[in-house]
Parts: structure tokens; C-alpha cells; sequence
């Protein structure tokens, strides 16, 4: 109800900069086109410029770029990293994101400031770490050595990197969120007699279920397209540890532009659909957040 | 089922919310928690509910019917309770909001479906809410959700029903009619309900007892005659209700404040104490003559005759403000006018020396 009348007020009061305070003509559009000169030159062209690019030698080249062996096991480890590090990293939002909304304990400050720590630091020293930790020569590695686990320069050590530098986008989205829901749905359900897994099922996890697909849809772009952490760790074995955007590093550093471009299509399609998914969760949000009430009560009235 | 709670303090670290709380609460009865905001109120439902903890000392217990809960979990203490917010669960529909408490039971313990649809539509019917079934919380108003957190709570068949400021986010219209209704429910239901409040009207109205708090202490339970008339101390009387408030002195056994004299029989045995005398606006009379009577001078600055009764203000010597209220009837008999020189008179007052309550009452 609040709600509502506030969402009013702002729009009148929107109506109102527009009456009094707009600018004039010509800084519009100046600004407009600066906006959209840079839109262009960084999003579109580029775009435009991979799929022209790989589709160059006609389309008949550019699907047979996709029957090469390396190509397809490629293709396949990127959605096996993503299969892995997704689901374990939205484990891992959940988790991080109740704990830190939901109560109140010591540390909590720094919590948030560690899940923040992959945004912040090179996401090729995050790869480092680890080969300074699981390689022969780091800490772990000769204990690794000696029972033949391998890490670094292989699969785990991908999945790793990953997790690594993926992992603040669900908790990310979902802690401000769960923190402006508060708790007291949560205490309600407690109270009616619901167990703390039925409050979590039923009350917590379905106020958030939009949040949460916003986030698994960056952290899954995130995790398809990271280059830094995972190149050092890779080891770059064809057909083996090569991960997409290695594999189109690798291809057009052969010169091989059109199998490079392709898969490098592949990539930036996925992009595309996540751009759109991502517009439609956020619609979505919106439109549930923004729902008015059915029948208006008086007090409104009043208020605006 | 009735209520007691025993001894109970709760601080929030050096803040002491409540401050070794007794009360009790008969089977049956509608109880309010009748405080200003910080007062402790708010905190001493939640501890009975269970969902805030208490200072633990071996003293202290929360009883129903007699049986400690202190240690028991929240769910299991079967009590209804209504968030000033409502709390509804956003993503569920009115219908799956009320059948939420049943349908979370153990399969040992949950209704048939159709035992929880009867049930469902039977409070439905209850709130007046039935053709608005599958509506979302968000598609409501105001009153129409806090009915439906009502039902909700309901829906479990409590024992105890907790209600925390539960009109206290809709607006004057709405609250008047949902405060009839749910005094009325109460007398159809009959289960022991307590409810928090700073709205003073609101506890007089629907409340069969008021708990009067203040500073994470109870200072006095009664009905609502009960404290209204013979209030315990001036916080009581001044909270309930408005007062007009006179700083003064005991001397030779009378209480003296300014040209106004109050000599109660038997005298005062504490002379130079400060004194207070509290004056209910409407137990005052505004005289055009002092008449031989002890009444203090005052000048009229604002008379306000729209509404049920004529609010007067006036100033009295070393600008105290005073407030007079009178029936529109009277007013006619003997009209005033802004900037009139006259004297005003209790009819009642009650006298408070260092805070506590003389039998001082003066007709």
C-alpha cells in the first residue's frame, strides 16, 4: 500500500523534471548519439564483425569447423565446467546469502568482503593460486604426485578456476534481496509450525526464485566465457583441457580465422541469449514487484 | 488457555528491554500491551511466541495453563501470531496463505485435503474474504491483508493468539472498523489473545484488560475504567489520554501551584516536596470571574468548535499552556472569544507527589 503511493509520488515526480528542469534540444542528442556511436563501435561492430568473419568461407566452412575433433571436446568440457561449477556455486549462493541476511553473528563483515575477492582480483592470479597451490612444484603437489590425483593441467583444476571466479554472482544477487525481504515471512512460517527446511523450501527460496535465475544466468556466461584463470591453469592440451575461448585463442593464432571466429559465434551467441534471458527475468521481476493492488483503498487518496 | 509469564528480563546488550516482567493473562480474555514505542511491549509478545529469547534465570518461566514453554520451540507452541506487517507470504495466494500451517504438518498430524479445503473456506467465510481466494497478498489492501494474516493464524487453531500492532499500518477509517471486528470475533471464538498497541483509544475500545508499560516495566493493569479513572501514577495518566500538566510545591500540608490550591482531607505529610496535578481537558471550567474560587488566570489564544467537542487553548501565568475541552451546548450557553481574560477551575484533578499517588482525587 505504501508501496504503492510512493511509486506515485515519484512519478509526479518525474513529470515534473521533465516540465521544469529538462535540458534543452541539442544536449539530447548529443548525448544520445555519443551513446550510441560508443554502443556501436564496441558492441555492434565487433559483433557483427565474428559472425561475418566466420561465415566468410560460406556456410558449408563454418559448420565443418564444428566436426573437428577439438572443436566438439572443446564444446564439451566448457558445458562440463559450467555443469559443475553452476549448480555447486548456486549451493554456495543459497548457503552464503541465508547465512549473511538472515542472521546476525560475528564476522559477517568480512564474509561479504571474501565473497567480493574474485571481482577484485586478476582473474589470471586467481589461476595462479592454484597452480602455486595443486602444481608439482606447490604445496600440495607432491602429495597429489605421489597418489596421481592430477589438478593443475587438467579438468579439476578448470572446474576450480571456475568455481573460483564465478562464485559471487548468486550470492551477489541474492543478499541484497533476502536483506530487503527480512525475516519476517520466515518467522511467520516458524510459527505456523513449518520446520526450518520447509520455511527454506516453501517461504525463502520461492521470494528469491527470480534473483536467483538472474544470477545462475550471469554466473553460467561467467563461467562458458572465462579466459584469464583457466588459461593458466589449463595447459592448453588439445582435445583435452581446451576450453572454448582457448580453443579460439588457439585457432587463430594457427591463422585458422574462419574455425576461430566460429566457435568464437558459438560464444557470442551465447551471450545474445543470455542478454535476453536476462531481460526477461528482469521484466519479470519488475512486474511482480510493481503489481497494484486490485482495489485501490482510500488512504491513497489521501496520501498523494 | 491462559498465560502467565514470570520474572522475565531481556537486554539488548546494556539496553534493558524489559526489566523482570510479571503478568498474567486469565483463559479467554483479550489483553492489550498498551505502551509508547521502546517501551518493551513489542518484545515481551515476541517472547511469549517464542521467537525472541529471554535473559534465562531460574526464576523466570512462561507458562501455559500452567505448563513451562520457556524451552519449548516455536512451532510447537501453538500460537496464532499477526505481524504489524502481516508477514503474508507474497508468492502464495490468500487461499494458500490461510492453508499453509495445516499443510506443513507431518503426515501423522495433517487434515485430510478436504478436511484443510472445509477449513480453509470456513475462515475464508470469516474474514468476508471468500471470493478473493485466489488473489495475491499484493493484489489486497491494507485491511483485507491484515484479515487474511488473521485467518492464517487462525488456521492452526491456536491457543493463544498474538497480535502485534495489528491495525497499526492502515489508516484511521479501516482501523475503526477492523478494531469492532475483531472484538466481536473475539467474543465469538473466545481464545486468549494478547495485543500490542500504542494507540491509548484503540486498547480503551477493544481490550477487556489493558497491561500499561513503560521503560520495559509494567505500570499497571486493569480494565479500561480501571486505569483511565484511577490511573497509578502520572505516566499512566497522562498516556492515556491528553492532560494538562501543573508543576508545584507542598507547603504546610497543601499543595500549592500558583493561585490554585489543592488541600486533600487529611493534608500532605511532605511538605517542600515538588507536587504534580494532572487535569483531564474536559474536567476543566473556564469561568468569567474568579467567583472567590482558587482558579488561575489564563488569556483564550485559539478556539477550534469544529468537531464533537470545542478545544480551547489558553495561557496561564508564566506561559503554561492550557487545554480545555467543552460540549458545543455549554460553549453556546456561555461563548468565548480569542483574547479573553479569564479564570480556569478543575472539577477533577489528581494530585501526584514525587510520583506517587495521593488518594488526592477532588470533585
Amino acid at each position: 500500500m505504501a508501496g504503492t503511493a510512493k511509486s506515485r509520488l515519484t512519478r509526479r515526480r518525474t513529470a515534473a523534471t521533465i516540465a521544469g528542469t529538462g535540458d534543452p534540444a541539442w544536449v539530447r542528442w548529443s548525448i544520445c548519439l555519443v551513446s550510441l556511436a560508443f554502443l556501436g563501435l564496441f558492441l555492434a561492430v565487433p559483433l557483427a564483425a565474428v559472425f561475418t568473419e566466420a561465415l566468410r568461407k560460406g556456410v558449408g566452412a563454418y559448420l565443418e569447423s564444428f566436426q573437428n575433433r577439438d572443436a566438439l571436446a572443446a564444446i564439451r568440457l566448457t558445458l562440463l565446467v559450467a555443469g559443475i561449477a553452476v549448480p555447486l556455486n548456486i549451493v554456495f549462493g543459497l548457503a552464503a546469502s541465508w547465512a549473511i541476511a538472515k542472521f546476525e553473528f560475528r564476522g559477517k563483515s568480512v564474509l561479504i568482503t571474501l565473497i567480493d575477492l574474485p571481482f577484485a582480483v586478476s582473474p589470471v592470479i586467481s589461476g595462479l593460486i592454484y597452480v602455486l597451490l595443486f602444481g608439482l612444484q606447490g604445496w600440495l603437489g607432491p602429495w597429489l604426485a605421489a597418489h596421481h590425483i592430477q589438478i593443475i593441467f587438467a579438468v579439476p583444476g578448470i572446474v576450480l578456476a571456475t568455481i573460483f571466479v564465478t562464485f559471487p554472482f548468486v550470492a551477489r544477487e541474492l543478499i541484497p534481496l533476502m536483506q530487503e525481504q527480512g525475516t519476517e515471512e520466515e518467522e511467520a512460517a516458524l510459527v505456523l509450525g513449518a520446520s526450518g527446511w520447509q520455511t527454506f523450501w516453501r517461504v525463502t527460496l520461492p521470494n528469491v526464485k527470480w534473483g536467483l535465475l538472474y544470477g545462475v544466468i550471469l554466473c553460467n556466461a561467467r563461467a562458458m566465457g572465462e579466459f584469464g584463470a583457466v588459461s593458466v591453469v589449463s595447459g592448453h592440451l588439445r582435445g583435452q583441457t581446451n576450453t572454448m575461448p582457448l580453443h579460439v585463442e588457439i585457432l587463430y593464432n594457427e591463422y585458422n580465422f574462419v574455425a576461430a571466429f566460429a566457435v568464437a559465434s558459438l560464444l557470442a551467441l551465447l551471450a545474445l541469449v543470455t542478454l535476453v534471458l536476462k531481460a526477461i527475468v528482469e521484466w519479470r521481476t519488475q512486474r511482480e514487484s510493481t503489481e497494484l493492488p486490485a482495489s485501490t483503498p482510500t488512504s491513497l487518496q489521501e496520501v498523494t | 488457555m491462559s498465560i502467565e509469564v514470570r520474572n522475565i528480563s531481556k537486554s539488548f546488550g546494556s539496553f534493558l528491554a524489559l526489566d523482570n516482567v510479571s503478568l498474567q493473562v486469565p483463559d479467554g480474555e483479550l489483553v492489550a500491551l498498551l505502551g509508547p514505542s521502546g517501551s518493551g511491549k513489542t518484545t515481551l509478545l515476541r517472547i511469549i511466541a517464542g521467537l525472541e529469547a529471554f535473559d534465562l534465570t531460574d526464576e523466570s518461566a512462561i507458562l501455559f495453563d500452567g505448563r513451562d514453554v520457556a524451552r519449548e520451540a516455536v512451532g510447537r507452541r501453538r500460537v496464532g501470531f499477526v505481524f504489524q506487517h502481516y508477514a503474508l507470504f507474497r508468492h502464495m495466494t490468500v487461499y494458500q496463505n490461510i492453508a499453509f500451517g495445516l499443510r506443513v504438518r507431518t503426515k501423522q498430524t495433517r487434515p485430510t485435503k478436504d478436511e484443510i479445503d472445509r477449513r480453509v473456506r470456513e475462515l475464508l467465510q470469516l474474514i468476508q474474504l471468500d471470493t478473493l481466494a485466489n488473489r495475491y497478498p499484493s493484489q489486497l489492501s491494507g485491511g483485507q491483508r491484515q484479515r487474511v494474516a488473521l485467518a492464517r493464524a487462525l488456521a492452526i487453531e491456536p491457543k493463544v493468539l498474538l497480535l502485534d500492532e495489528p491495525f497499526g499500518a492502515l489508516d484511521a477509517k479501516v482501523r475503526q472498523g477492523l478494531r469492532r471486528w475483531l472484538r466481536r470475533l473475539h467474543d465469538e471464538i473466545h481464545v486468549t489473545s494478547v495485543f500490542v498497541t500504542h494507540d491509548q483509544e484503540e486498547a480503551l475500545e477493544v481490550a477487556d484488560r489493558i497491561v500499561v508499560m513503560n521503560q520495559g516495566r509494567i505500570e499497571q493493569v486493569g480494565t479500561p475504567d480501571e486505569v483511565f479513572h484511577q490511573p497509578a501514577n502520572a505516566f499512566v495518566m497522562d498516556f492515556l489520554g491528553n492532560v494538562n500538566l501543573f508543576h508545584g510545591r507542598v507547603e504546610a500540608g497543601r499543595a500549592v501551584f500558583g493561585s490554585l490550591v489543592i488541600d486533600p482531607p487529611g493534608g500532605l505529610q511532605v511538605d517542600g516536596e515538588s507536587a504534580r496535578l494532572l487535569i483531564r481537558p474536559y474536567d476543566l471550567e473556564i469561568h468569567k470571574d474568579n467567583r472567590g474560587q482558587a482558579g488561575l488566570p489564563a488569556r483564550i489564544t485559539r478556539i477550534q468548535s469544529a468537531g464533537p467537542v470545542v478545544k480551547i487553548e489558553l495561557v496561564g501565568g508564566n506561559d503554561q499552556p492550557i487545554y480545555v475541552e467543552m460540549a458545543h451546548d455549554r460553549f453556546r450557553q456561555e461563548p468565548r472569544a480569542v483574547g479573553d481574560e479569564v479564570f480556569v477551575s478543575p472539577r477533577v484533578s489528581r494530585l501526584f507527589v514525587e510520583d506517587r499517588q495521593d488518594p488526592g482525587e477532588r470533585e
